[in-house]
């Protein structure tokens, strides 16, 4: 990637270092890295007036600094910039989602059911069901020697609302809406179709299938949560649902932008695929490599809850600002040597792909088990596939989540492993 | 200044001086002690911070409370009576404390 010249053009607004900047914007998304490296040079936390503005968050200490700290940087709802869900820029006016849309102590209750159901070890027992789902897909095409890889998005789809107990054959669905309503531009129809029709239709399916599990408990994670107690009452089905909507909504894109940037960026890069397939230890620390490089959730947004000094700027209640973990994981600042490139061996790698502090991703070990399966899988099975590179397609919009719309491969046909069918 | 000693689950050791009001973590982390991640940065939401404390050292540290109870429930390597994680243990001027990381964290 060519080095862009960097030019002093923020301009200080009353006491605010003023840039030229919209994450939702085609020309953002056309280059995020180049984009947020522009920024960092301008400064550490810099204004846009775009969406009734908001404060950027691109060095690494001010990203870590601000999400460490819930009291001047909340995740809650609040009337400021608009209705609806406070982590993302426009607002989004969703089901609301537990427990990020709450801060601590709020919060924590929620965060508590969680953690037990994401720990390290009940994600084990996940394994044989993520493995076998991955040789599913996987088998769909292996015969044909081509495929769309970008298909894949549907692995870490068919696994989330598996777990869950939701109507499995509804998988496709889940796969397209939550895709979509990062990735399609605003406005346009396909993010109008699953903002209004969509996802609001999914919405009420959970709350039937929640419905159920009440009446009728099973050992699934929604009967889980439902066995649970907030502050000493049980758990209603409203709370249910904003977990689990939450649960889905943060489990199917993720992944899907994680495995497919990092399948392109292995095509392109045959001398670290080699040494992944001949050593396949170096996975687990390549992951991690790979989550710093595409940052795959690129930056969420708080609100700023007290007046405060901040990393040299002032900061007021009620100010907007997203915090793009994706820039400072490219901030060397973050301990981070030759920050634009990619060693599979970087130790140690504090990358901030999973969020920072008390909203930190709970269900991180569940991706990367997806991620290191799907690519594993794929390597083992289709070690010589090869992306057309002229011909893939990214996001129209990147700022919250980058990946790939079409990511068209060739490769050497192998035989199906299993009987069943997808 | 505290001094922490980390023994990795390999036998490597470290010893490290801190400053007062220190965690163990935040003295590892400064310090790229391999052992502990902590992915949070000391917010009890990741237990990828998770340490063996040396039984005659336990007394030293502050109690254990419900959040680190809970996610002391999470780690990757097992749980012991010995669990603490490291976010949590401050230290003063005088605390000499040997810890102990396990074999994984995530």
């Amino acid at each position: 990637m060519t080095e862009q010249k960097v030019t002093e053009d923020s301009v200080l607004v009353d006491d605010r270092p003023v840039v030229d900047f919209d994450h939702n914007a085609a020309e953002h998304s056309a280059d995020p890295v180049a984009s947020y490296r522009k920024l960092r040079a301008e400064g550490p936390i810099v204004w846009t007036e775009a969406w009734g503005g908001y404060w950027v968050l691109t060095g690494y200490e001010a990203v870590f600094d601000a999400a460490r700290d819930d009291e001047m940087f909340s995740s809650a709802r609040s009337p400021h910039g608009g209705e609806g869900q406070a982590i993302l820029i426009p607002k989004r006016p969703i089901t609301e989602h537990y427990p990020i849309d709450l801060d601590p102590p709020a919060s924590l209750p929620y965060r508590k059911i969680m953690n037990q159901l994401l720990t390290p070890k009940r994600v084990e027992e996940m394994r044989p069901m993520v493995e076998r789902y991955t040789t599913l897909f996987i088998d769909e095409v292996i015969e044909k020697g081509e495929a769309d890889f970008a298909t894949l998005t549907g692995i870490p789809s068919i696994i989330t609302i598996s777990w869950l107990g939701l109507p499995i054959e509804d998988w496709r669905r889940y796969s397209f809406a939550h895709r979509k309503v990062l990735s399609a531009p605003v406005g346009s129809p396909d993010y109008i179709k699953v903002t209004e029709e969509e996802l609001p239709a999914l919405t009420e399916d959970v709350r039937r299938v929640i419905a159920e599990r009440k009446r009728t408990p099973g050992d699934d994670p929604i009967s889980f949560i439902l066995g649970h107690e907030i502050d000493g009452r049980p758990i209603t089905e409203e709370e249910t649902l904003n977990m689990v909507d939450l649960i889905i909504s943060g489990g199917v894109g993720t992944v899907a932008s994680l495995s497919g940037q990092a399948l392109e960026w292995l095509s392109a890069n045959p001398d670290v695929r080699q040494r992944l397939i001949d050593n396949p230890d170096l996975m687990q620390n390549a992951v991690e490599e790979f989550l710093r490089y595409f940052s795959p959730t690129q930056a969420l947004a708080r609100t700023v809850g007290k007046d405060a000094d901040f990393h040299g700027v002032r900061i007021r209640k009620g100010d907007r600002a997203l915090l793009a973990w994706s820039s400072g994981n490219r901030d060397a600042a973050g301990g981070f040597e030759d920050p634009d490139e990619v060693d599979i061996e970087r130790m140690p790698n504090r990358h901030m792909s999973f969020g920072v502090g008390s909203h930190r991703c709970a269900g991180s070990h569940l991706g990367r088990l997806m991620a290191r399966t799907i690519l594993t899988q794929v390597l083992e099975r289709m070690p010589d596939y090869r992306v057309d590179h002229e011909k893939v397609v990214r996001y129209p919009r990147q700022g919250v989540n980058t990946g790939f719309d079409q990511l068209p491969t060739t490769f050497t046909p192998g035989k199906r492993l299993l009987d069943e069918r997808l | 200044m505290p001094k922490v000693t980390y023994t990795s689950a390999d036998g490597d050791v470290s010893v490290l001086e801190g400053n007062a009001g220190d965690s163990v973590m935040e003295i590892a982390v400064r310090n790229g002690v391999p052992g502990i991640v902590a992915d949070c940065g000391g917010s009890l939401a990741c237990s990828t911070c998770h340490v063996y404390v040396r039984e005659d050292d336990l007394g030293l540290l502050p109690p254990l409370e419900e959040m680190e109870d809970d996610m002391l429930d999470g780690t990757t390597s097992e749980r012991r009576a010995n669990s603490r994680l490291s976010c949590q243990l401050t230290l003063s001027a005088e605390d000499n404390l040997h810890v102990e990381t396990p074999e994984s964290q995530v």
